[in-house]
């Protein structure tokens, strides 16, 4: 139904991923700019996954 | 450093200048609609949910929770990034229904415009923390703008007073930018060009506040690494753990607020109706937030390194202050004027659309008077609500009275809005939830949040025995709130699934929860209307809506649906109806747009006519295009392989409903019909233009199946011939009907030609014997004419002249025979029907017959009665007779007999044509009415004579029949048997 299949791969693979993903946020000696690019990766995702879609789905 | 009161009401006021402008410039058309319709501008206006909590209370939750405050943005971003599983479904609904907001929405899905209104209620209640906090950051920005308190007036008493004054000046905006455009026929142009504007000036503010800070403060990039480094009490803020409760139920509380606001769903689904531009919000809001969100903790640690002594909300004017730049501080001063400003606009039209459509407008409190628009009416009731909303969120300033910060205020607003996730999660995954699961759930999660939440902001003490049972929670300190809210959404989650599964859920709450749940939102039913064209829908509307208003509005879904004035195609009806019902919603909610098309346009409670739309599903199925997938794809692909052979049949095919609705109507029948489908599709049988309306009309009366010839009359066309057959679609006698319709017009003319070439044939074979016929009295006259030569006495050349004109006579009634035998119907179709003598007409054949002197010597006898007359082309019948005993003769043996005897029965006459020949086998007798079938020796027979004969009867409204054999063989005989009608002279009969 609405359930986007590379959503649904993107959380699975972010759920196995979390506690790495954490370690690496919250090291000792980061700069306190790293969970913005995180963030950054996450909106690129999110443009490429638009881009490729249909112009209108409705 | 400090500003007087009128430089601060000036800026406001020039800020809000320069954002009407925006709209105004947008509205006009002045600003290029490449500007105004782009992407961008809609994911701008998004960003009006980074009200003043994005520009003031981040900054305390930065210190608070540390990386906690991404949370705020998180949450939001969460919600676009898996847009797809609640922000497209809900879109697709306020698309095609017109729902403007989450009451909308939500009294679609329960049908109950009690759900619209408690949903209306509860958002204003918890709306307004959200309010004051807007209007605590201006007024609080001002006061610290205007210096000490006491250089004008006490502190509590000007801060109100400038409260009310920033409160007055954006109800005139608030009405100026909201309430132009009523109906959600058209996005809002100026209105979400101007929150765009204030997005991008935001964001430029806290982005320069940022870099200058860091500048001025740090030196630089390097200098607040190395401060960091350095200073343990600004490293322990990024280094407070995200995880924990709080921090999952600030996600769930921002995630909900991402959607339930009413401000932010106004401006994602109100204001856009395009899902690629919901598209790009997914990327595009995430993206602009993140660039929100960067300054504020470089902002946060140069506040703590200038050690100022404001409160974490107004940071940025504090820097300014220290710093003692003005620039900065007005930076700082618009980044929080234009995000509470714009958050108090777009929250409070959203909130005055709900209070109008599920407040007012049910309990039937606008009159529709003859003499005033309902657009008017609704524009000034908009005006009021909007003006007393704000006052209210003024009002709710004043209770809580700055005792508490805007972080606090903020998240209280957001706690009470995550009540109604569980009503907007199950609209479109849970068919089960009903109305009174949603409101119980509601209730008791809205008390909790009220008694737990809202009380204790507004200072006022919590009942004891709350503050005992909760006081077994409440020891979390700053997670207080989080246990509270997490309380208060799980009671009202556990009840409204406990509740839905215990009460019955009624049959229009599931039928709105199908639509809810479908991919394809719209339930296609092809229901009968009480009305039968578009002219009658606005007489019927004007009961409900008033003359003018009803005119409009089917004026307005006509254009809208590409339809003429004059429509009456059921079908057409059906889509003017949703469609009207559609935007009724959108001016006045769904419950009061409900309740007044179903009053004034009703569907007939007809048996019958309510089953699905084929035709209008088919079209959506189409305009679907290429977006199914896998098994979807599939069949899609097979729906329209099917669809296209059908549609390419060499054969016309239609379809109808059983009240004669037309619902397929294939290229061949356009061909053969010459009648476009888009002008019959989903029209009624009785609007086919004549003759077809007749024919279709008549054949589907009719108990035989199939026509296998019918001439059509076409006007200038000439005439054409049809074959017809029909067929239940379901196997059900009530069901769809079938028809179809094969142009057999060319085997018809070729049937005439061959019947032609046939008759040409036979006078072949009869020249021998005409030649021997006319020889003889040629022979004769030319003897006579030479006694004549000699003759004198005048009684012998009278006698002479007597023989020689018999002679001659004789020849020209050979002729004359030849010549009416040759040209019988040689005009293609020309069946003349008249008063027939039949005996006349078997002599002429036997006498052609008796031509042939090669052909073996038979005894024809004529028993009919010479007085019967039969309705029939002479020239066809005596092409019958020759052709029937010309048969009769090679079947037979020399000297044999055939007789042609008549009698009359039920005033049709019964015409056998009996031989003693070798008779027909059984087997046999099926086919030797087919053409070019034949048991003669090749080049002795055409195969073409019984099918004639065939043909001649059924054109003359005759029939015939084989009886064979007739006795034991050899001379086992047949019996040809012919129906005729029979007729007399002064008979009236008509062709």
């Amino acid at each position: 139904m609405y359930i986007n299949r590379a959503l649904l791969l993107v959380m699975g693979l972010a759920f196995i991923f979390l506690p790495a993903i954490e370690q690496w946020l919250w090291q000792a000696d980061t700069g306190w700019y790293r969970p913005f690019l995180l963030w950054f990766a996450a909106v690129l995702a999110a443009w490429w996954n638009q881009f490729r879609r249909y112009p209108d789905e409705l | 450093m400090s500003f007087s009161l009128p430089e601060i009401l000036l800026a406001i006021v020039g800020y809000l200048l320069v954002l009407f402008l925006v709209a105004h410039l947008a509205e006009r058309g002045i600003l290029s609609r490449r500007i105004t319709h782009h992407p961008a501008t809609y994911v701008l206006s998004l960003a009006v949910i980074a009200g003043a909590m994005a520009s003031n209370a981040i900054f305390e939750l930065a210190y608070r929770y540390g990386y906690g405050y991404l949370l705020y943005y998180l949450g939001v971003v969460l919600m676009f990034l898996v847009g797809t599983l609640l922000l497209l479904p809900l879109l697709r609904l306020c698309r095609v229904y017109q729902l403007a907001s989450l009451a909308d929405v939500l009294t679609f899905r329960f049908r109950s415009h009690r759900v619209g209104a408690a949903i209306t209620l509860a958002m204003c209640l918890t709306l307004m923390p959200l309010l004051a906090l807007q209007i605590q950051a201006v007024a609080d920005s001002i006061h610290i703008l205007a210096g000490a308190p006491d250089r004008l007036m006490p502190a509590v008493q000007r801060q109100d007073t400038l409260a009310l004054l920033f409160c007055i000046i954006i109800i005139v905006f608030a009405i100026l930018f909201g309430t132009r455009n009523l109906t959600s026929e058209r996005r809002n142009i100026g209105l979400v060009t101007a929150v765009a504007f204030e997005s991008l000036v935001k964001l430029a503010a806290m982005l320069v506040m940022m870099w200058l800070a860091v500048q001025q403060v740090f030196g630089g990039f390097g200098g607040l690494d190395a401060w960091l480094a350095t200073t343990p009490t600004a490293r322990a803020v990024i280094e407070q753990p995200l995880h924990g409760d709080a921090a999952r139920v600030l996600l769930l509380v921002f995630f909900a607020g991402a959607v339930c606001m009413p401000h932010i769903f106004h401006m994602a689904f109100a204001e856009n109706k395009e899902s690629q531009d919901l598209r790009a919000a997914s990327w595009g809001l995430p993206l602009y937030l993140l660039l929100l969100a960067i300054p504020v903790l470089p902002l946060a640690w140069a506040g703590m390194r200038l050690e100022h002594d404001l409160p974490a909300g107004y940071t940025g004017l504090a820097i300014g202050m220290a710093l003692e730049s003005p620039g900065f501080i007005a930076l700082a001063f618009v980044a929080g004027l234009s995000a509470a400003s714009t958050a108090i606009i777009v929250a409070t039209l959203a909130l005055a659309n709900m209070c109008l459509n599920h407040l007012i407008l049910p309990q039937q409190m606008l009159a529709i008077r003859s003499d005033q628009s309902l657009y008017s009416q609704l524009k000034w009731l908009r005006r009021g609500l909007i003006t007393v909303l704000i006052l209210a969120g003024y009002g709710f300033f004043m209770a809580v009275n700055g005792k508490q910060s805007l972080a606090e205020l903020g998240l209280v607003a957001f706690a009470g809005t995550v009540q109604f996730l569980p009503g907007i999660v199950a609209t479109p995954y849970w068919a089960g939830a009903n109305r009174k699961g949603l409101i119980s759930g509601l209730v008791v999660g809205l008390a909790l949040w009220f008694l737990l939440m809202l009380l204790p902001v507004m200072g006022i003490e919590q009942p004891s025995w709350l503050a005992m049972i909760a006081g077994r929670w409440f020891s979390h300190g700053d997670n207080a709130w989080a246990v509270a809210s997490i309380m208060a959404l799980g009671a009202n989650l556990a009840l409204f699934i406990v509740v839905s599964l215990l009460t019955t859920t009624t049959e229009e709450e599931r039928v709105a929860a199908e639509i809810c749940s479908m991919d394809l939102l719209s339930r296609p039913s092809r229901r009968t209307l009480t009305v039968h064209s578009a002219g009658e829908f606005s007489q019927q509307l004007a009961a409900g809506l008033g003359e003018a208003t009803a005119h409009a509005e089917v004026a307005r879904a006509l254009r809208e649906l590409q339809f003429n004035e004059d429509e009456t195609r059921p079908y057409a009806l059906r889509r003017l109806r949703s469609r009207i019902e559609a935007n009724l919603s959108g001016l006045l909610g769904p419950a009061v747009a409900f309740g007044i098309v179903n009053r004034c346009i009703p569907f007939a409670n007809k048996p019958g006519g309510t089953g699905g739309d084929i035709f209008l599903i088919e079209r959506r199925l189409d305009q679907a295009g290429g977006q199914f997938t896998g098994l979807a794809a599939e069949l899609d692909n097979l729906r329209r392989h099917y669809r296209q052979t059908l549609d390419n049949l060499p054969i016309g095919v239609c379809s109808l409903t059983n009240d004669g609705e037309l619902l397929l109507w294939n290229r061949s029948m356009q061909r053969i019909t010459g009648i476009a489908s888009s002008t019959v599709l989903g029209s009624l049988l009785s609007s086919l233009p004549t003759p077809w309306r007749e024919i279709i009309t008549n054949f589907l009366y009719e108990d035989a199946d199939t026509i296998l010839k019918r001439e059509v009359t076409l006007g200038e066309g000439g005439s054409r011939w049809i074959s017809m057959h029909k067929a239940s679609a379901g196997g059900d006698q009530d069901g769809d009907q079938i028809v179809l319709i094969e142009d057999i017009s060319d085997y018809e003319l070729l049937e005439q030609e061959l019947l032609h070439s046939e008759r040409l044939a036979s006078i072949g074979r009869l020249a021998a014997g005409v030649a021997h016929e006319i020889g003889n009295p040629i022979t004769g006259i030319a003897c006579l004419a030479q006694n004549l030569e000699y003759e004198e006495d005048p009684e012998e050349v009278h006698e002479t002249a007597r023989d020689i004109l018999k002679q001659t006579e004789r020849v020209s009634r050979i002729v004359d025979s030849l010549v009416n035998f040759s040209h019988a119907g040689s005009g293609a179709g020309d069946v003349r029907l008249e008063p027939c003598n039949l005996a006349d007409c078997v002599d002429e054949a036997i006498h052609l017959l008796q031509l042939d002197r090669q052909a073996k010597a038979l005894d024809f006898e004529n028993h009919c009665d010479r007085e019967l007359l039969v309705l029939a082309d002479a020239q066809r019948l005596l092409q019958v007779f020759v052709n029937l005993l010309g048969n009769a003769r090679d079947a037979s043996e020399n000297g044999g007999r055939v007789v042609v005897s008549a009698s009359v029965s039920d005033s049709r006459a019964l015409i056998e044509v009996e031989d003693q020949g070798c008779g027909i086998p059984i087997e046999l007798q099926n086919q030797v009415f087919e053409p070019f079938f034949t048991t003669k020796e090749p080049g002795e027979g055409t195969g073409l004579g019984l099918a004639l004969v065939y043909s001649i009867m059924d054109d003359m409204g005759g029939s015939v029949q084989i009886q064979s054999p007739l006795g034991p063989p050899p001379a086992a005989g047949t019996r040809i048997c012919l129906q005729l009608p029979v007729c007399q002279y002064d008979s009236l009969f008509q062709v």
